[in-house]
């Protein structure tokens, strides 16, 4: 059983991030795929997405990730750790979103 | 290439909406000097502008920064900070750095206390910081200089009412405005003052309703 505060929520950067880094991938691949899967809803800013890239690795979600292509593009992938803590935030968010949308189909009849 | 010679009273945001209007009259920045900023002509409003404060990373964690910019397809320049210093020789007080980088006494850090960041137009306004967090963070560190100049000011405005006592050593007496009619200066330091002071209500306030903000969105 994992400590409390270490599946507490993620922040929508954090979830995304993880998200991008499932195959290899640098900040500006990171940056491209999260404004293309949110049809450019959330566009990272270099000294958010680079700080949170940070973050990530100091936690150990994610971990420098080599590849002998001569790019010498600074790469990351996402940790089993943060595979975990991916699948709780996803179990979470389905949590959360089936309450919501009960409440939301029956019309907003909550004190009935 | 051309090149101009500005002074701002804001150094992050007058310095931000100035390029970015350069860029909108066909000019990039090529470089900045000790005194002047050269631009060359580009097409019109083809880039974008934004400015990092970085004084208070340390030299390896800035470059490790600037190599990430790199990646990200964004051009960078480092520039010195220009309001809110004393210099005096080599050695340059910050104060509105961290309490480690308030004296910046190596060449390494003391012209790197901004970064302007550039990079191509997409039609969207060009952010450093995206999250409510980090805005916050910002808006404190640009808060910081203002501070600084509130009690620098304030000292001089008191100093110059000759209300309180000047300053004495043994060997000499060190007056700061002797013989001088002392009403101009206090008319000019307190107009000064209170300009900041409204500046820095402004930040308070911004930063207040960032904190209500971050309470019910990320």
């Amino acid at each position: 059983m994992k400590k409390k505060q270490d599946i507490a929520p993620l922040t929508e950067t954090a979830l995304l991030i993880l998200l991008a880094m499932y195959k290899p991938n640098h900040g500006y691949g990171v940056m491209q795929f999260v404004e293309k899967k949110t049809k450019g809803r959330v566009v990272f800013g270099p000294g958010t997405l680079y700080g949170a890239i940070n973050n990530l690795h100091k936690k150990g979600w994610i971990s420098p990730f080599r590849m002998d292509n001569g790019d010498r593009k600074k790469e990351y992938m996402i940790t089993d750790e943060g595979k975990i803590q991916v699948e709780s935030e996803l179990n979470r968010l389905k949590e959360v979103y089936e309450i919501g949308i009960d409440i939301v189909e029956e019309g907003g009849k909550v004190n009935d | 290439m051309i090149r101009k010679f500005k002074f701002f009273f804001r150094p992050i945001l007058g310095l931000t909406k100035w390029l970015n209007e350069m860029s909108d009259e066909s000019y990039r920045l090529v470089k900045i000097g000790n005194t002047f900023y050269y631009f060359e002509e580009c097409e019109k409003g083809k880039f974008r502008y934004a400015i990092d404060y970085v004084a208070n990373k340390s030299y390896s964690s800035l470059k490790d920064y600037e190599d990430f910019l790199k990646e990200s397809n964004i051009r960078y320049i480092e520039k010195a900070g220009s309001i809110g210093k004393v210099s005096l020789g080599n050695v340059r007080y910050r104060p509105y750095a961290d309490s480690r980088a308030k004296i910046a006494t190596t060449d390494g850090m003391i012209k790197r206390e901004f970064l302007i960041l550039e990079k191509e137009n997409d039609g969207k306004p060009f952010e450093i910081y995206t999250n409510i967090e980090d805005k916050i963070k910002t808006l404190k560190v640009m808060r910081k200089p203002t501070i600084a100049m509130i009690i620098f000011v304030g000292l001089m405005f008191l100093f110059s009412t000759g209300l309180i006592p000047q300053y004495q050593w043994t060997l000499y007496k060190f007056e700061l405005f002797p013989k001088v009619n002392k009403i101009p200066l206090m008319i000019i330091f307190g107009v000064v003052e209170v300009l900041l002071a409204v500046n820095l209500i402004r930040y308070n306030m911004e930063i207040n309703r960032l904190k209500r903000e971050s309470e019910i969105r990320e």
